[in-house]
């Protein structure tokens, strides 16, 4: 029984490592068949059959059906089975035991789901938080916050371990050790995109789950990440955009969740930001604004809407409010990126004593800089 | 017979006497030079005879021996042309030895006999000790930027002959056009907003400090880079001479003295062999050496060849730099003040948070096109931004260049007093000595130290620029916290994470 599961699976993992095999055909391959058989009809060029399968595999099924079986033949299921055990690396079919209900239920499921960590996490409410890899501060800093409040309250935080948005929400929420975060990725499990995020994955594995629809090896190709898109959108209860600018990546996301019915936040930023203008946008077409946390566990009917505190979005980590030309700094800083000319320009201050100013907000947590650039800090973390 | 006439040639930015020996005497026809001559001296004997003959003098058909001495030396150029023709009539007996004494001759000749200018007149004239020196009359004002001798000017080899032959008093040198008043130099009021750009500036003038502007195209780099020059103290009057000597080097054509610090901008197409000197014959002064005592303006300094940038790194340490080949070795000055401008990223939108499209990959790669030991040359490194509108429109006039000149000069002075021209020369137990510190900017500092966002070099660079700082706010001894945090502000603009 063990055995026969164990080979089952191998034959999933080794049709998904096939060439031009994206997740439509993946589906449509495995819903004709077992994986054992459609492996062998694979190597035996008589895959096609099924009408469905030839439908995915438009226009050329026959150079497809081709291809598949040229590199069939080189190709051990039993060894690629082996290989993702070895690395620790769950592969979960469609329709078998083990595969997350959730995802069962979705209309494009990924036939074939590679996993690390428990999917137990999938069993509480859960929130995608998504946005812009080129945030500036304040995005950076309401991400984090709300992955933080979030997985206080026991909402499990689903994004992408991309970053800018995504890698603040993920390090929110693995700040508190009550709900730890799931990420959907887009690259194999050994292949870590960005780099920068090493760390970030182990992490995100060993205390949540880290999931992927693609092989062990898979390069993080442009096509996988509209498609990694649809996983997040399909695991998650609502979707928070935090800072998305008009035409980005986040917007697959919140088209993926618009499709599933699934209530879509967006958090409102400046009108001059460019990194604000995709979620501003979303707000103006009718999307609730998410103002803060409570906003968002009202959408998952968490907790009910109450009236909204005077003042309840307001600065709270002030213990201090800044004085003299430190205000008058902060004042002019506002809510967008600033050089040091142009603070000179707003404030009047001379070099000297604006350098101070910024030195003592910097060290009061009120701004941070970087390359050249002052920001505010939405919160401070 | 044999006739001896002094001259000079060109090595660098020095000029060597050369004394030019013609000897004719009875054998089969012919006209030798030896003694090193170049390909264009070595010419001299085709110039020399078509202009004897078309000046109506004799060519001597004789055996005749040019030997230019010392031999030693390199002669450069038709420069010698002049003093060729002259020894060679007087030792075929057409001119008087007497005629010539006392007399050295700087010029080339054209075929019809004219006497032309050549580059280099006024370290060529310094070499001369001969009390006079006949030139063409295009350079009769060159030649005498020098001071120290008696300068003639003619304009052909016929006016030359009757000159020295006393049949007609010497020529009268060209009239000087009336001194129109100068181009007026770009004035800092022309420049509107950049608080930290013009801040920066001041900075740089009065402590000699490097500059490295960053910033989106279109936001003042280039205005504010030109308006240096004008902010640093008028040359010294050794100054102005070292400074023309190298312009003249240079080849360029000089009515007066430069008293004006320069600037120099070359494109960043330019060689390193443009930039720093050299060449294969003639040892020709290159941009840091023509920007000494001024300014060197490296606009887009990111899309200069890494090998250009880096040699520059060994002047911008020495203020010399030596140009050696296989046939000769030459050191030009080359103490200049680097501006640097460039744009932070490919996009232009500066990295700014939200708005640069460009990736952190993309933005490193363009960095990194300035090394770092280079990067460390530069003391100040601030992000040039567009104005905003309000001080583009309606914002007040800042300061001319003539008040913050002043002030520049004023904290020159105190840098004197430090036995340094300038607080960008501090080093060691006098950089130590100069920039004690209240107690608030040494915490301040420990903190930077300890979190590692200083390294122990960047400390001393930090330490120059507040103690610049501190003098133009007065000369207090004493380095406060807000000297301090500017001076960090001013090296802030990093293009690349690396520890300051």
């Amino acid at each position: 029984m063990t055995a026969d599961r164990h080979t089952d699976h191998d034959y999933a993992a080794a049709l998904v490592t096939l060439p031009l095999m994206g997740p439509a055909r993946l589906l449509a391959v495995l819903r004709a068949w077992p994986p054992d058989e459609a492996w062998q009809r694979v190597l035996t060029r008589r895959v096609m059959a099924d009408g469905d399968v030839a439908d995915a595999c438009r226009p050329d099924p026959a150079g497809v059906a081709a291809l598949w079986a040229q590199a069939a033949r080189t190709s051990d299921p039993t060894d690629v089975g082996a290989r993702h055990r070895a690395a620790g690396v769950a592969v979960r079919v469609l329709g078998r035991p083990g595969y997350p209900d959730v995802l069962a239920e979705d209309h494009q499921p990924p036939a074939v789901l590679f996993s690390k960590g428990s999917l137990q996490h999938l069993e509480v409410p859960r929130v995608a938080i998504v946005g812009t890899r080129r945030c500036t501060r304040y995005g950076h800093d309401v991400a984090h916050r709300l992955g933080r409040e979030l997985a206080a309250a026991g909402v499990v935080v689903v994004s992408g371990l991309a970053k800018g948005i995504d890698g603040a929400a993920h390090e929110g929420a693995l700040s508190v050790g009550i709900a730890p975060p799931v990420g959907v990725v887009g690259s194999g499990h050994d292949v870590v995109y960005p780099a920068v995020h090493r760390s970030l994955w182990r992490r995100v594995a060993e205390a949540g789950a880290l999931l992927s629809e693609a092989p062990l090896g898979a390069r993080p190709e442009q096509w996988r990440f509209p498609a990694r898109n649809r996983i997040i959108a399909a695991l998650a209860q609502a979707v928070v955009v935090v800072e998305s600018h008009a035409a980005g990546g986040s917007m697959h996301t919140v088209e993926a969740a618009n499709d599933r019915g699934r209530p879509i936040l967006a958090v409102p930023g400046p009108v001059v930001s460019p990194a604000s203008a995709g979620t501003n946008r979303l707000i103006g077409d009718g999307c609730t604004p998410a103002l803060d946390t409570q906003d968002v566990l009202v959408a998952l009917g968490l907790d009910a809407p109450a009236p909204r505190r005077a003042g309840a979005t307001q600065q709270q980590q002030a213990p201090v409010a800044p004085d003299g030309p430190a205000a008058a700094v902060l004042d002019a800083l506002g809510w967008a990126p600033a050089t040091l000319d142009q603070l000179l320009g707003r404030t009047g201050l001379r070099p000297g004593p604006a350098a101070v100013a910024l030195a003592e907000l910097e060290a009061g947590g009120w701004v941070a800089a970087s390359g050249g650039w002052w920001e505010r800090t939405g919160i401070s973390v | 017979m044999i006739a001896t006439i002094p001259s000079a040639t060109l090595l660098g930015v020095d000029g060597r006497p050369v004394t030019v020996e013609v000897h004719v005497s009875n054998g089969l026809p012919g006209f030798t030079i030896v003694g090193q001559p170049d390909a264009a001296c070595r010419e001299a004997r085709d110039r020399v005879r078509a202009a004897l003959l078309s000046s109506n003098m004799d060519w001597p058909l004789k055996k005749v021996t040019v030997n230019l001495a010392p031999s030693g030396v390199r002669k450069m150029g038709a420069g010698l042309d002049l003093a060729i023709a002259v020894g060679l009539l007087v030792a075929s007996g057409q001119l008087d030895a007497e005629a010539v004494v006392g007399h050295a001759f700087l010029g080339e000749l054209g075929l019809d006999g004219s006497v032309r200018r050549v580059p280099g007149l006024v370290p060529l004239v310094d070499a001369i000790t001969a009390p006079t020196v006949v030139v063409a009359s295009a350079a009769a004002r060159e030649a005498a930027l020098v001071g120290r001798h008696i300068v003639r000017a003619v304009a052909t080899l016929t006016e030359l002959l009757e000159a020295l032959r006393l049949l007609t008093p010497w020529p009268d040198p060209p009239p000087t056009p009336p001194a129109g008043p100068a181009p007026p130099a770009p004035d800092l009021a022309d420049v509107r907003g950049q608080h930290l750009g013009r801040f920066a500036l001041e900075v740089a003038a009065a402590g000699g400090h490097h500059l490295l502007m960053t910033g989106p195209p279109g936001s003042g780099k280039t205005m504010l880079a030109q308006r240096l020059p004008g902010l640093l103290p008028p040359l010294t009057r050794d100054e102005a001479v070292e400074t023309t000597r190298i312009h003249s080097a240079g080849a360029m054509a000089l009515d007066a003295l430069i008293e004006r610090p320069p600037l120099r901008a070359p494109h960043h197409g330019a060689s390193a062999v443009a930039l720093i000197g050299g060449g294969h014959a003639w040892m020709r002064p290159g941009e840091i050496s023509m920007a000494h005592r001024g300014v060197l303006f490296l606009d887009e300094m990111g899309e200069f060849p890494a090998v250009v940038l880096d040699a520059l790194r060994q002047p911008l340490e020495e203020g010399v730099v030596r140009v050696c080949r296989a046939n000769a070795a030459v050191t030009f000055p080359a103490r200049f003040l680097l501006v640097g401008a460039m744009n932070p990223c490919p996009c232009g939108e500066a990295g700014s948070p939200g708005a640069c499209r460009c990736s952190d990959g993309a933005r490193a790669r363009y960095a990194r096109r300035l090394s770092g030991p280079l990067l460390d040359r530069f003391d100040i490194r601030i992000a040039v931004s567009r104005p905003d509108a309000p001080d583009l429109l309606a914002g007040p006039a800042g300061e001319s260049s003539a008040t913050v000149a002043a002030r520049v000069m004023a904290a020159r002075k105190l840098a004197h007093q430090r036995f340094v021209r300038c607080n960008a020369e501090l080093t060691g137990a006098d950089l130590e000595a100069a920039t004690k510190l209240e107690p608030a900017a040494s915490r301040l500092l420990e903190h930077k130290l300890r979190t590692g966002a200083l390294s122990a070099r960047g400390l001393d660079r930090i330490r120059r620029v507040a103690r610049t700082l501190a003098d133009l706010d007065g000369g207090a001894e004493r380095l406060t916290d807000e000297h301090v945090c500017a001076a960090l502000e001013l090296r802030s603009a990093v293009p690349v994470a690396e520890a300051a």
